[in-house]
């Protein structure tokens, strides 16, 4: 990084958040606070949405994993052009009509403050704890490439995301998030160009995209019905569904997005911007990390992308090991640039048998160089086991680092930054707006006016920030860590969704059956969870089959005892 | 105050034309019809483009 990569990179985020803040410098009351006085347009929801499900961890691992598996991993989205129209048409005119802070509100005005708080807990537990992973993620990799304190990244990112939060609420994260969002499709695109120019001159885009074919990185559908397949057309619209129904529909942070819509119409078109979208601009950042696979063909990678914990164990006393490893990776690697630009000519003489014993030969020494990548891991996890064998996330920032002119540096590394700053300012506001409207407000001030009531948002806000800042900077994070935030999100989110779809269709069930119907499934798929063998993203459906069905039974077991009047 | 079971039903689109000419069809069902085409067409698409490539 040169003076001009910082001056890029302080000056794009410094000088969005300090936008942020003087665009809402104007203040305003509660409604304003948490719903930007409902007068934003459909462009900026809909970047909004998309931001706030973007962390920086997705620009990160995104085109490590189409690196290292594929393009495969696009399939997970296909669930959610149907999950937005159904949240489009049913959830949000009725979030619109009673006029709602948040999403738990509703379940009070349809059911009772019971079933509300029930709700607005399992949000808690979900966000609560992710808020400081998406801190926490890119500044452990940035600070590892970059070799910046830890601390003082996790420091800067928290704090500046907490100024503009707090002082701005929902308008200040909407409009930040615009840019935000702009500078990051901007900065992806621009990456996207410059693998494509900085592959060798004799190799075409089409050649690229045929060695990314030919190695198996390209196959980004799969129309097998496998239920052990992790991702295929079938899990991705089936289980994707559940996912985005319950992530869009139902967790404050993108209902406070989209709730900021001057109108109805507005809202819907943000939705459907994303809708339309999501999968396309996950593709093409799938596609960029093959691209940077081709690339790294004919230009030596590192054996391990995580460079400086490779050094270290090279320095060590072990370091011989670690030498002898990288030379076999250099042969292994010399072999296979050969034989792929044997096969490129094999394949341009159109000679098919030619052809395909090139293209052996180059899948072989694919094969090589994986197992030298392997016996690195193994070597990696063997010397200390504190370690994370995987390097996928280092992938890409490696390859913006050694190979992007300075200054486009700067606004890669702004892109990452402000993929964290969007996600974790939809987080802290959505965190802080709930506690104050459904736990201080309903629990233990029912009397506070909107003035009392925008103070303790914006110090709600505040704290869940120190919460998500002590959380990144104190807690010993690791790989199964942030999987075990991921898998608390599953067992949460499919009860969630279980109570609003009972909220929407069910008319009969009221708030005790509901209540106990979703405390019952949960304490299931809990128990499941401990038991049973089942990948976590099933516990999205199972937890809200359970949880409906729990609810009706409830409802026949509990006659009259209504639990609360709906004040719809 | 209205009924518990008035949340339940999907809600007119008071906030907008609440349908189009063509009696009992909301008008934004033609929105949803159309992103539903674009998904199927990249799904389509990316097939196409998976088995041009491998």
């Amino acid at each position: 990084m040169t003076a001009l990569d910082y001056l890029v990179l302080f000056g794009t985020i410094i000088s969005i958040a300090a936008y942020g803040v003087w665009a809402t410098r104007s203040g305003g009351g509660l409604e304003t606070y948490l719903k930007g006085d409902q007068r934003i347009g459909w462009g900026t929801i809909g970047l909004s949405v998309m931001a706030t499900q973007a962390s920086a961890i997705t620009f990160l691992s995104t085109p490590g994993q189409g690196y290292e598996s594929g393009m495969g991993f696009v399939q997970n989205y296909f669930g959610m052009p149907l999950a937005l129209i159904i949240v489009a048409g049913v959830f949000l005119p009725i979030y619109r009509r009673l006029k709602v802070y948040t999403a738990y509100e509703y379940l009070g005005k349809r059911f009772d403050g019971k079933t509300r708080l029930l709700g607005a807990a399992f949000f808690f537990l979900q966000r609560g704890l992710a808020a400081g992973i998406t801190i926490y993620a890119p500044a452990i990799i940035v600070s590892s490439v970059l070799n910046w304190p830890l601390g003082v990244t996790v420091l800067g990112t928290g704090i500046l995301v907490v100024v503009y939060t707090v002082t701005g609420g929902s308008e200040a994260v909407s409009l930040t998030q615009r840019y935000q969002m702009a500078v990051i499709l901007i900065g992806m695109g621009i990456a996207f160009v410059v693998v494509l120019a900085k592959m060798p001159a004799n190799v075409s885009t089409g050649d690229a995209l045929a060695v990314a074919g030919a190695m198996g990185k390209l196959e980004a559908v799969n129309w097998e019905f496998d239920i052990n397949e992790r991702y295929t057309v079938w899990s991705g619209i089936f289980g994707g569904l559940f996912l985005s129904l319950s992530y869009f529909g139902a967790d404050q942070s993108q209902v406070q997005r989209y709730l900021t819509g001057r109108s109805l119409r507005e809202s819907r078109m943000g939705l459907m911007f994303n809708a339309v979208l999501k999968i396309p601009m996950q593709f093409f950042i799938l596609l960029l990390g093959a691209l940077v696979f081709v690339f790294y063909q004919f230009e030596r990678p590192p054996v391990f992308f995580n460079e400086a914990v490779w050094e270290n164990q090279r320095q060590s006393e072990q370091g011989a090991e670690f030498a002898a490893i990288d030379e076999a990776f250099v042969e292994a690697h010399a072999v296979k640039e050969a034989a792929v630009s044997t096969w490129l000519a094999a394949r341009a003489s159109s000679d098919p048998a030619a052809e395909s014993a090139a293209r052996s030969a180059m899948t072989a020494a694919q094969m090589r160089t994986e197992d030298v990548r392997e016996q690195a891991r193994t070597a990696l996890a063997a010397a200390d086991t504190e370690i994370k064998a995987s390097d996928s996330d280092y992938v890409f920032i490696t390859f913006v680092l050694d190979h992007l002119p300075h200054g486009l540096v700067g606004l890669l590394i702004a892109v990452i930054f402000c993929a964290a700053l969007s996600s974790t300012a939809s987080e802290l506001n959505a965190l802080g707006a709930t506690t104050a409207v459904d736990f201080y407000r309903h629990v233990f001030n029912p009397g506070a006016d909107d003035a009392h009531s925008l103070a303790a948002s914006k110090w709600f806000t505040a704290m869940w920030g120190v919460v998500a800042i002590a959380f990144a900077l104190f807690a010993n994070l690791v790989e199964n860590l942030i999987e075990a935030v991921n898998i608390l999100g599953s067992i949460f989110y499919g009860t969630v969704l279980g109570l609003f779809l009972v909220a929407f269709f069910l008319k009969h069930v009221r708030g005790t059956a509901v209540f106990w119907g979703g405390i019952i499934a949960q304490t299931l798929v809990i128990v499941f969870f401990f038991n049973l063998e089942i990948s976590y993203l099933w516990y999205n459906f199972i937890g809200c089959a359970m949880c409906v069905c729990f609810s009706l039974m409830a409802q026949l077991i509990l006659p009259g005892r209504n639990g609360g009047q709906a004040t719809a | 105050m209205s009924s518990p079971s008035e949340s339940l039903h999907r809600v007119p689109d008071t906030e907008d034309e609440a349908v189009t000419g063509v009696p009992g069809v909301p008008k934004w069902s033609g929105v949803y019809a159309l992103v539903l085409t674009v998904f199927v067409l990249l799904l389509l698409g990316m097939t196409w483009f998976a088995r041009h490539f491998a």
